[in-house]
């Protein structure tokens, strides 16, 4: 089954000095982890937008940001609606959703 | 735009994880300045290593003497796991470099003890005769590694993308790149160079493998004059996810039946075991060539799923069977993969068939290394997936976790050897302004053409015409239509130019890298008239031990590919003579 859903996207470049903000329409599939709809938002909307991932299976971390609030992996994250998405740490912000240390709290504190 | 970014060290090594960490560390305790750079934010968050399933292989009996671990075989020893890679690599493998892999593995797994690995299971896993995988996953070893690494006093360059050697007098003495972040371009001045850089799955629409292996290493390497081996090896696993885009590539599906430890059915669209004419023996436990023959064939010959896959089925356990399952297995083996929870995508395993396609694994072939993990350009040295010869024509379960640490560790010594002796050469700006214009030419060019669009091209081109089954008709044809996504990739622009963590801009150099991967891959499988490993001729579908025990190469010559043919390298073991049926050599 697909539909529309809405996603809104704080979007930062340095060259420009404040951040703002983007909603993109994306018709949702079954089965689509918030990864999924940041690469089709890039393949079909809009290929500026930056974001980072690797393993795309919630092993190295490095996809990490908030979705309407909340901590998330971009690549475990089913989507089930609207989505607000936040870069993970504002302190290290390099553009839009990607940071300098993509460090995980919870990680760093065990380790 | 800012200016250069110029750095001097003593060795510089191109990726981050299993392979480049321990090569950077190993180098720094032998008293040299060291710089590694990670097209990641850090180590662990990109690269094979923190993807690994976790086994890492090593002769049973060192594992019965050092660890003491039950399941452990002393009847093992070197020399039967020495054959035991070799047999699997079908015998192309350069056995020197298998000897110090046997004999390195039991010291390497006593470091990672060292560091805190916790190995506490060994299982026999398929083409080995004892049991010799020591269990640990990858998102467990990362956070490890990245400890480690930041105490040894190696320094690390996150978001940087190298992507060509400089060479002067046919050495090495640096390398160019892109700083990721900020858009500047970085120039590395070092006394040697290590690449430990992974392989080049990306190439490949489907693959376990995460999508920045773009086969950066092997297609530098080339440019730079080094010989490439063994190209024609990509390897192959039977049975991922295809579907839904969330999982795909995961590899679940064989876990739940060429795994062995669930007996999943293969099934084609009429319902029928396949694998009854390709192996009526072993049937879904055959060896993993076999598997993925069988299954693209299925897949090609139209009896394949909707979405272009097979079936993977479960629907004949009985209930209280399925029930019982969690007692002798643990239940996050088919619940869970990484942090996905298979529930959200897969509702009924148990009930619903699920489809799956063969995903690209791993690439055995590569640089071509000598026992110091030279290559054949001085100064450069070599480590890991990037590397071929140590696997041979294909690769045993947990042979690669072992790899990257025995050979990391040999390409951080030697290139610190080499560099006590070597002289930093200067490295001026305009010396390399060939390089600095190639990088910079995606982001300036009036173009038209999207990154992103030729990317799934060229990888759709890749599976269909130089995927697990090819033929010397449809390699030219994939020769033919490569020229033309090549031609479109001159007219690449990006639609936004702003420099820094510019994805369009990473993705066209990226896809110089994989052209030239997917262009050695095709080359190298019109070289070998014959099937053996994880290569599969249609055409020449037998395993020939009387023509065809040569290592292919690949190296520039002018502006031109070259292949070659050369002998194998044997130390121990000599080949069978004879022609052999596909996957029974």
């Amino acid at each position: 089954m697909e539909r529309d859903i809405s996603v809104k996207i704080k979007r930062f470049d340095s060259t420009q000095k404040a951040s703002s903000t983007e909603e993109y329409i994306v018709p949702l599939r079954d089965g689509m982890s918030i990864l999924n709809v940041l690469n089709w938002i890039a393949e079909n909307q809009d290929p500026s937008l930056a974001f980072y991932s690797s393993c795309r299976t919630g092993k190295c971390k490095g996809c990490l940001l908030r979705a309407n609030g909340k901590v998330k992996m971009s690549c475990t994250e089913l989507v089930a609606g609207d989505l607000y998405l936040e870069p993970v740490d504002e302190q290290t912000l390099i553009k839009d959703l990607v940071c300098s240390g993509s460090v995980d709290k919870n990680e760093a504190s065990s380790e | 735009m800012e200016d250069n970014l110029i750095l001097t060290t003593d060795v510089f090594v191109v990726g981050s994880e299993g392979a480049g960490a321990t090569a950077a560390m190993e180098a720094s305790k032998m008293g040299m300045r060291v710089l590694v750079a990670t097209k990641g934010p850090e180590i662990g968050r990109s690269g094979s290593t923190v993807n690994l399933d976790g086994d890492m292989s090593c002769d049973s009996r060192s594992i019965n003497e050092i660890l003491k671990l039950p399941g452990s075989d002393p009847a093992d020893n070197k020399e039967i796991f020495f054959e035991d890679i070799v047999k699997g690599g079908k015998f192309l493998n350069d056995q020197r470099l298998v000897e110090i892999l046997v004999e390195g593995a039991p010291t390497a797994a006593q470091e990672l003890v060292k560091w805190g690995v916790e190995f506490k299971n060994v299982y026999k896993a398929s083409g080995h005769r004892y049991p010799r995988g020591l269990a640990f996953p990858g998102s467990r070893l990362a956070p490890l590694l990245r400890r480690m690494f930041h105490k040894s006093g190696a320094k690390l360059l996150p978001y940087t993308l190298i992507n060509n050697l400089i060479v002067r007098d046919g050495t090495c003495v640096g390398c160019i790149g892109l700083d990721i972040a900020t858009g500047r371009t970085v120039i590395i001045r070092a006394k040697a160079v290590i690449l430990a850089t992974g392989g080049g799955q990306a190439v490949y629409p489907v693959t376990t493998s995460p999508q920045e292996l773009t086969g950066d290493g092997q297609a530098m390497a080339f440019r730079a004059g080094a010989k490439l081996i063994h190209m024609e090896f990509p390897q192959f696993i039977p049975g991922v996810f295809l579907e839904p885009p969330a999982i795909r590539g995961v590899l679940v599906p064989f876990t739940l039946s060429g795994a062995g430890f669930i007996n999943g059915w293969l099934l084609n669209n009429r319902g029928e075991r396949y694998m009854q004419r390709w192996d009526p023996v072993r049937m879904e436990h055959s060896t993993r060539d076999i598997l993925s023959v069988a299954m693209a064939s299925e897949i090609e010959e139209g009896r394949g799923s909707p979405n272009g896959g097979i079936y993977v089925s479960l629907s004949h356990l009985p209930k209280n069977l399925i029930e019982n399952l969690g007692n002798i297995l643990p239940r996050s083996w088919y619940t869970e993969y990484g942090g996905l929870r298979m529930g959200d995508y897969v509702p009924d395993l148990f009930s619903t068939a699920i489809e799956a396609c063969p995903g690209c694994h791993y690439f055995n072939g590569g640089v071509k290394i000598g026992t110091d993990c030279d290559t054949d350009v001085p100064g450069l040295f070599a480590a890991g997936e990037v590397t071929g010869g140590v696997q041979g024509a294909n690769r045993l379960s947990g042979n690669s976790f072992a790899e990257i640490f025995v050979f990391g560790k040999r390409a951080g010594a030697s290139a610190a050897r080499y560099s006590k002796q070597a002289r930093l050469v200067d490295v001026e700006p305009g010396e390399v302004n060939e390089f600095k214009d190639k990088i910079l030419e995606p982001l300036i060019r009036e173009g038209t053409e999207n990154p992103f669009k030729l990317r799934k091209d060229l990888q759709s081109l890749a599976i269909k015409k130089a995927g697990v089954i090819r033929n010397k008709g449809t390699l030219i044809e994939a020769l033919e239509t490569l020229r033309e996504i090549k031609a479109q990739m001159t007219q690449i622009g990006v639609t936004n130019r702003s420099p820094a963590y510019n994805r369009e801009w990473i993705c066209s150099l990226e896809l110089e890298n994989m052209a030239s991967i997917l262009e050695f891959v095709i080359r190298g499988s019109l070289a070998r008239e014959e099937s053996r490993g994880s290569l599969y001729r249609r055409d020449f579908p037998r395993t020939d031990n009387d023509n065809w025990l040569k290592v292919v190469t690949v190296e520039k010559k002018g502006q031109e590919i070259s292949l070659d043919h050369q002998p194998i390298i044997q130390s121990k073991i000599s080949p069978p003579k004879g022609i052999y049926e596909y996957g029974y050599l």
